[in-house]
């Protein structure tokens, strides 16, 4: 895929499986699997926290990385409560409904699964609902089930975000 | 093989939502737009 920016454009994209926030000012941009390549243009890269869903590493990483697990007791409790999928760096998510969309309806309801009396309701616009232009902010730490209609996507809230929005691809939940 | 797209007439909520995916990763998105300015694409 590739984007003509022009003379004096901008585009900010976020890379899914690198965690990579580019700022691209003109130019011809490549878009690759976890990074652009820019001709003609400047290119800003930062690192962000994100869930790539899964860590990737080079070939010089894999020969150094190792695993050390702690294994706690058991827990008492036996209740299902359904697993996050996703872990968002923000206290304020942006809720992707998918191509899908939001169907008939026009709000998604959040509900935090450990401390069921906590809810949310979030307006949906296009195919969004966006925390942050809502002022909602969520508790770090916290595991939440998104609901739209019958379907729902479970997520939790990183246990040291600091308070507020931030890069998209930090807080986005995809249902 | 590339592939072109348009997308300079994206407004910024259209934008945010922009999902990026490649023809070797064509199953799920790679990127995702969170912001563009470009009224000179010409694309």
């Amino acid at each position: 895929m590739v984007i003509e920016l022009g003379t004096g454009g901008t585009l900010v994209l976020g890379y899914f499986a690198s965690c990579q926030r580019e700022t691209i000012t003109g130019g011809t941009v490549r878009v690759g699997a976890d990074a652009s390549e820019v001709e003609n243009g400047r290119i800003e890269r930062e690192r962000v926290e994100c869930d790539s869903g899964g860590v990737q590493l080079v070939a010089a990483q894999t020969g150094k990385s190792g695993v050390l697990v702690f294994r706690v007791p058991g827990k008492t409790s036996t209740a299902s409560q359904p697993e996050p999928t996703a872990t968002v760096y923000t206290t304020a998510p942006l809720i992707d409904l998918g191509s899908k969309g939001a169907g008939s309806a026009e709000s998604v309801v959040l509900e935090r699964v450990e401390r069921p009396p906590e809810t949310h309701t979030v307006k949906i616009t296009g195919r969004i609902a966006d925390l942050a232009k809502q002022g909602i902010d969520l508790h770090s730490g916290g595991v939440y089930r998104a609901w739209l209609g019958d379907r729902s996507t479970t997520f939790k809230v990183d246990d040291y975000t600091a308070p507020g929005s931030g890069p998209i691809i930090s807080r986005l939940v995809r249902f | 093989m590339s592939q072109f797209v348009r997308i300079a007439g994206f407004t910024a909520t259209l934008a945010m939502v922009a999902m990026l995916a490649t023809p070797s990763h064509a199953a799920q998105p790679v990127a995702i737009v969170e912001d563009i300015d470009a009224p000179n694409s010409d694309v």
